[in-house]
């Protein structure tokens, strides 16, 4: 069966379009915040939907997503009701790919078969878990992963995205290009960090895309690109379709809008705006 | 001449139990080589001879005993090998400049002087407390150090957590120091605790000049665990009984998780984690090392005790000289500093 993912960028390359990935916040059951988010999201163009299963320390994430990793720590959300929520969405929206982002630590504290047999019944498409070793699957959750046909979706630095033959980057590289599956991210920011300020210039974002899809197709792999950090207009976003991303996501940009009393509306407005730059692309 | 006796990092302890290297791909690169590069250099004899000459001038750390009773108590204080031996590797290694988390006042100003000596920019992440101490904000603007006093006070009171994502945005050109090693991916936990041990090393050479005899027993207090790793690290294959002693923090749950890229034990409650050094989390569960709790009405009733008796001990180390119940017991002990939560 073709993964939602996989159908989903069919039908964005058929229609020269570029995806949006948006970042959903977990709220706590019944989830009413997060359903009436997801529905504004959608409506307003979301391609792809991640759900956050925010990490009890966010190691890897900016000050936005830690403020909205503390909340619902503090409120008591437990990891299996984040599958609770997407299950709800999936029943809601049968073809939307569905993702769910958090870091390995919170697979590892569950249990790789259960995190995996609880993203089989929510109807999951596929993981956003950065801090995984993909490339020597250590601890075996990649292959784990796809033999359920979930997409893992590996990021790659700028340095290692243009590195040069014969170097170690460059092993590595090449190691992600084999596993890469749905689509892999290119960090738009040093050290993958949400919402950071600190990006790459068009020139080097372009290279490090093409470099990558031309490495990509050379190995028959049809894993499309998309970009992260530090997107948060919809000039952001037009650099980003113009530097040939297949998709790209925000996650920091809206949910900061949130944080400081932005109304659902406003939101829905404001992805709509960002939608629409993915129609450049072609 | 100091020399790290630790000659290959460890990547993981117990069976794939405590450690390992979770960070993406794209920075698993700059683990390997950071490890590589202090492999090297450790075992270079003009840079072990900078570490001596370094420690001359900022001094070594100090160790005095006193009797308690029965019981031997060792004082200890700030960890001067980590600092002096890892801002001599950062120099060695041609970086650009240091970032470290701090959670004590003299941490702060100790890696400070080594990096205004070596003319290395620094950069500190303070712990929520030393972000309200202006004295200390004076002292580093005047010392041209560049800190942050916002993030801890703001969002998480993790320190080295903002440290190390720093590192991992520009790993060749910035160095992380890390004064516990709790943080962070291989190499760092391996690397701190590799030179942390020194000052038991140290210790234990300066009570066998005293006393003989190694002692039957060494009880540390715990917080993370790294204090006591870098004193129990010299004895692990002795025949000596070694005891960790943490004050029972009520309604916390303990589990595996990640911190920075490392797994290991957490204590956590919705607001707060206590993050274990993933090495003492594996001494624990090999049987290694006992652990203990005591509760912090005792301990706080101990540390009145010792304060009659002139000690002033932090709360944690009052409840490590709980656990010492004979004669020939070494207790691991430190004075309240500033910037410690009572």
């Amino acid at each position: 069966m073709i993964n939602r993912i996989d159908a989903a960028f069919k039908q964005l390359q058929a229609r020269k379009e570029s995806g949006f990935i948006g970042l959903l916040p977990a709220s706590l059951p019944p989830f009413t915040e997060s359903l009436k988010l997801a529905e504004v999201m959608i409506e307003a163009g979301t391609d792809i939907l991640m759900v956050h299963l925010p990490n009890f320390i966010p190691w890897m994430e900016g000050p936005v997503l830690q403020r909205a990793a503390r909340k619902p720590r503090w409120e008591g959300l437990l990891r299996e009701q984040v599958f609770e929520l997407a299950g709800i969405l999936r029943q809601k929206y049968p073809k939307l790919p569905l993702l769910i982002m958090t870091l390995y630590d919170s697979v590892f504290t569950m249990g790789q078969e259960k995190f995996i047999q609880l993203s089989n019944e929510a109807g999951i498409d596929g993981f956003d878990i950065p801090n995984y070793p993909y490339n020597n699957d250590e601890l075996g959750f990649y292959k784990l992963a796809r033999e359920n046909n979930l997409h893992c979706i590996i990021p790659v630095s700028y340095e290692v995205a243009t590195a040069e033959e014969g170097t170690i980057e460059y092993e590595m590289l090449m190691k992600i290009v084999d596993k890469a599956g749905g689509f892999l991210f290119v960090m738009n920011a040093p050290g993958g960090k949400s919402g950071s300020d600190d990006l790459l210039t068009a020139e080097e974002l372009k290279g490090a895309i093409d470099r990558v899809r031309g490495l990509l197709r050379a190995r028959d792999n049809s894993c499309t690109v998309s970009v992260v950090c530090g997107i948060s207009t919809p000039d952001d976003a037009r650099r980003v379709v113009k530097a040939g991303a297949d998709s790209f996501m925000i996650g920091s940009a809206y949910v900061k809008m949130l944080q400081n009393g932005a109304g659902l509306d406003e939101i829905g407005r404001y992805i709509a705006s960002i939608k629409k730059e993915t129609f450049l692309k072609g | 001449m100091v020399t790290i006796p630790e000659k290959t990092l460890v990547k993981w302890y117990g069976d794939n139990d405590f450690g390992g290297c979770f960070i993406a791909d794209a920075f698993t690169v700059s683990c390997e080589k950071l490890s590589d590069q202090y492999q090297k250099i450790i075992d270079n004899e003009d840079f072990q001879k900078q570490c001596d000459d370094l420690l001359q001038l900022f001094g070594k750390p100090t160790i005095s005993f006193a009797d308690y009773g029965e019981v031997k108590l060792a004082f200890v204080n700030i960890n001067n090998y980590l600092v002096v031996i890892q801002c001599l590797l950062a120099h060695e290694m041609g970086k650009k400049k240091i970032v470290s988390g701090v959670k004590y006042f003299d941490e702060a100003l100790a890696i400070s002087h080594v990096c205004n000596y070596l003319d290395m920019p620094l950069k500190l992440f303070l712990c929520r407390e030393l972000s309200e101490l202006s004295s200390l904000k004076e002292y580093l603007s005047r010392s041209g150090i560049e800190y942050d006093d916002e993030l801890c006070r703001d969002l998480f009171n993790l320190p080295a957590m903002y440290a190390f994502q720093e590192w991992v945005g520009l790993p060749q050109e910035i160095f992380l120091l890390n004064m516990r090693s709790n943080i962070g991916a291989y190499p760092f936990p391996a690397m701190t605790s590799s030179i942390a041990r020194l000052y038991g090393d140290q210790l234990f050479a300066e009570w066998t000049e005293k006393y003989g005899v190694l002692p039957k027993k060494v009880v540390a207090p715990c917080i993370s665990g790294s204090t006591a790793l870098s004193i129990f690290k010299p004895l692990l294959s002795e025949e000596v009984e070694l005891e960790t002693v943490e004050i029972a923090d009520e309604g916390m749950i303990e589990e595996r998780d990640s911190y920075c890229g490392a797994f290991t034990l957490v204590r956590r409650d919705r607001k707060r984690d206590r993050i274990i050094a993933p090495e003492m989390a594996y001494l624990w569960k090999s049987g290694r090392v006992k652990r203990s709790f005591v509760s912090y009405e005792e301990a706080a009733e101990k540390m009145k005790e010792l304060q009659k008796a002139a000690f002033t001990l932090s709360i944690e180390s009052a409840g490590a000289v709980l656990k010492a119940d004979n004669a020939n017991t070494l207790v691991i002990v430190g004075r309240t500093r500033a910037g410690m939560v009572l």
